[in-house]
């Protein structure tokens, strides 16, 4: 029974910081929390704002700030959202200002029976300095300048029960109605825990939500109201060492844009799962997922008054709606050995079907949104090495992935396509340093490390109905690098990176490509410790693309494409707080060039 | 409880053994004539095609450029897809032995405030042998579909010469 007067994230006092400067672009953020004990009472205050300049110097903003005081059966809270945009630009008179402030007050009581109140009364109000630009709330209204509205409301919860622990919840906060400024919420909520088979060895959890929202506000520009409604059950029953869990739920909501700029929405839903996992033994485990879901969707919009228009819209809305199942299933199956020093191995099969019809549009045209089927299987085999093991990263991974895009509709169905592609991936960073210290290199010392890895993928489409039609691609690439250093904290890493994918068309079994992509991306890094606690790190990046097209006789240059930059991050750690800083240069050829830069800072109090 | 989980585990093996593939798609109908692959690749060359097919009479690939709601209008008059096949096919009749030649002049092209669509604008003239059948200023919305672009709608200014007085009295 907590829902309006907790602040979540003010756990503990803290200033933090962050800014970002690129392509023109600037960002600044800042967060402050304050957690104290202020006339006998809990405090908590949270403050955050996030501030955006674009590449002409305009900058807009918002800011969220809020405080909750808490003493015996007394709560108090206040919100401020604030909103500025079109400031420093050309025209001063664009500039536009606005705020919402809410403070509310609670008293909290106890009822008969274990049962927990509470009594809320407050006021909203907002304020706006509107500008040339400024929109109006509704269409072709002008902008409102100053609202307010008086709420109260009430809220009642209980938990308790030893066998099934339960916890209900319900919470009413009305306004004045039919005013400028509105903000209204009704919800209510049930959720019990218990096991079926009465010894604890199964939880079984089950649920229902219900909540209504009504809010009209010049200063979000909004006047919508939203409901939704939510049943749902979890079973979770161990058997030997694996575990069977069932999930499924059922939702149901609506959303209305009472200004008639975005289409309202319908949408009914249900979803299952069922969840097989565990330990066979012989170092074998497994994770069996099969999952359904159905979800309506109808879309309604706001009605203009003008017959022809909203006898148009509404036809569109109807051919709109749509029904959409997925049916989804993952096995997977591991076998772990320590002999050879503990290799891993993990196979994987993935299935899914995902269907969209649209059934009010039996007849649907080639310009209608289609009907489709998107099937996809994939086999995905990973080697993860156990001594040659970086973290869950693989060693190698191999994935063959068949799709299948169809379009059932006749008007639509020349766009039915499959797809096969083969992907391989190994990745040698981590074994090139295991290798090194299962030789009894010490790699915690200052040594030079290889790095290393090689990917490679190729890709079949072909098109159902327009056998002429094919689509191929091919890519290869490599990544060679050195490190030098401790491994915690390298003092030099270079990299080079190169890959080429081939594209054209798939002649009979054969690929004749007709466009070749070729990439280079070399990368230096270095760390400079200035301190124990500040660390220099300079750092220079490039990306170089070349693109040749094939013109029946041969390879010609198309484009050339260039990317690069150089900067330096500082980083400085201390007991309380750190602060990281980055400057640099990037220029592109064709393109543009500039400064970057950023800090991101935190403190705490 | 427990004695259903070996039909339950049962169940799953059979699901992945074949005996049945609920992960396959339904199959598709066949396409369409108008929907067939016959588009043109890019947006300019609708009304070069168009005039390809009908110097050579080619009812069929003129009906593939059309999409299926495709309609045209000079602002009093307006002709559905239906209509102007209709019409199409009277003027291509294999019992006019002389051929058409359509003419256009240079296609500029234009923003258009629908997704996936371009529209293009050029000065057509259609004769057949000496005789002048239409000419006008046409306005072609031309749409994406995949990868092809065919025609969705085709306005022109009303006319004495325009293309529906053709089709009021095709010759």
């Amino acid at each position: 029974m907590d829902t309006v007067f907790s602040l979540p994230g003010a756990d503990t006092s803290r200033v933090s910081a962050s800014g970002q400067h690129q392509t023109g672009v600037s960002t600044l953020r800042s967060q402050a929390i304050d957690v104290d004990s202020i006339l006998g009472g809990s405090w908590k205050a949270l403050d955050t704002t996030s501030f955006r300049g674009d590449e002409h110097g305009i900058w807009s903003g918002n800011a969220f700030a809020s405080g909750a005081w808490t003493r015996d059966s007394l709560d108090l809270l206040w919100r401020w959202w604030g909103h500025t945009s079109g400031l420093l630009g050309p025209d001063p008179s664009v500039a536009d200002h606005a705020w919402l402030q809410e403070a509310l007050s609670r008293w909290r009581f106890a009822l008969p029976w274990g049962l927990q109140a509470g009594a809320m009364a407050g006021a909203l109000a907002e304020r706006q300095d509107t500008g040339t630009a400024t929109l109006g709330l509704d269409p072709g209204q002008p902008p409102g300048e100053g609202a307010a509205s008086a709420l109260w409301g009430g809220e009642a919860g209980w938990s308790g029960g030893k066998t099934i622990p339960t916890t209900l919840d319900a919470l009413v906060m009305e306004d004045q109605g039919d005013g400028r400024l509105r903000l209204s919420r009704r919800s209510a909520g049930a959720a019990f825990l218990t096991s079926l088979a009465g010894d604890g060895s199964d939880s079984l959890r089950a649920f229902a939500d219900w909540d209504s929202l009504r809010l009209r506000s010049q200063t979000f520009l909004t006047d919508r109201s939203e409901g939704s409604r939510e049943i749902g059950a979890s079973w979770a029953l161990p058997v030997r060492h694996n575990v069977w869990t069932f999930d499924g739920s059922w939702v149901s909501s609506d959303r209305r844009d009472l200004t008639g700029r975005d289409q309202g929405q319908d949408l009914t839903g249900a979803y299952g799962d069922i969840d097989f996992a565990g330990i066979l033994g012989a170092g074998w485990s497994q994770h069996q997922r099969l999952s359904r879901s159905m979800e309506d969707r109808a879309w309604t919009t706001q009605r203009t008054g003008i017959p022809a228009t909203d006898s148009a819209q509404s036809a569109q809305d109807r051919l709109d709606g749509d029904r959409t199942g997925i049916l989804q299933l993952s096995d997977t199956l591991r076998w772990t050995t320590k002999c050879g020093g503990g290799w891993t191995a993990s196979a994987g099969l993935t299935q899914s079907l995902r269907q969209v019809r649209h059934p009010d549009n039996p007849d649907p045209v080639s310009t209608d949104r289609p009907d489709e089927d998107l099937s996809r299987r994939s086999l995905t085999v990973s080697v993860f090495g156990g001594e040659w093991d970086w973290g869950q990263h693989p060693l190698a991974t191999w994935n063959t992935l068949l799709q299948e895009d169809v379009f059932p509709r006749a008007s639509q169905s020349i766009q039915t396509t499959r797809r096969l592609e083969n992907r391989f991936a190994i990745d040698l960073d981590p074994s090139l340093l295991d290798a090194a210290r299962l030789a009894g290199r010490d790699t915690s010392s200052h040594w030079l490390r290889p790095l290393g890895g090689v990917w490679g993928r190729e890709q079949r489409n072909r098109w159902r109905f327009d056998t002429s039609r094919t689509e191929g691609l091919l890519e290869e690439g490599w990544s060679a690098g050195l490190e030098a250093g401790p491994e915690s904290r390298p003092w030099v890493v270079l990299r080079w990176v190169r890959w080429r994918v081939w594209t054209g068309t798939l002649p009979g079994q054969d690929f004749a490509p007709d466009q070749i992509q070729d990439s280079w991306a070399p990368e230096l890094s270095g760390a400079i410790p200035l301190m124990d606690s500040i660390v220099l790190r300079p750092w220079a990046k490039s990306q170089v693309e070349h693109i040749r097209i094939w013109n029946d006789s041969g390879w010609v240059p198309e484009v050339r494409s260039l990317n690069s930059s150089v900067g330096m991050d500082l980083s400085w750690a201390w007991s309380i707080g750190w602060l990281r800083a980055n400057a640099g240069w990037e220029w592109n050829e064709p393109g543009w060039g500039g400064w970057t830069g950023g800090f991101s800072a935190q403190v705490f109090l | 409880m427990r004695g259903c989980l070996p039909v339950l585990l049962l169940a799953g093996i059979l699901f992945l053994a074949g005996c049945t593939d609920p992960f396959s798609p339904v199959d598709p109908e066949t396409p369409t004539t108008s929907s067939a692959g016959q588009g043109s690749t890019i947006a300019q060359r609708v009304p070069v095609d168009f005039g390809s097919a009908l110097d050579s009479g080619q009812s069929a690939r003129i009906q593939a450029l059309l999409t299926d709601s495709a309609q045209m209008t000079d602002g009093a008059t307006t002709l559905p897809r239906s209509q102007l096949v209709t019409c199409l096919d009277s003027i291509l009749s294999p019992s006019r032995s002389v051929p058409l030649v359509w003419e256009i002049g240079t296609i500029s092209t234009a923003y258009s405030n629908l997704s996936d669509s371009t529209v293009v604008s050029f000065h057509y003239q259609l004769n057949r042998g000496a005789t002048l059948l239409a000419q006008a200023n046409a306005t072609w919305t031309v749409l994406e579909s995949g990868t092809e672009w065919r025609l969705q709608s085709w306005s022109e200014t009303p006319s004495s010469t325009g293309w529906i007085q053709l089709c009021a009295s095709p010759r």
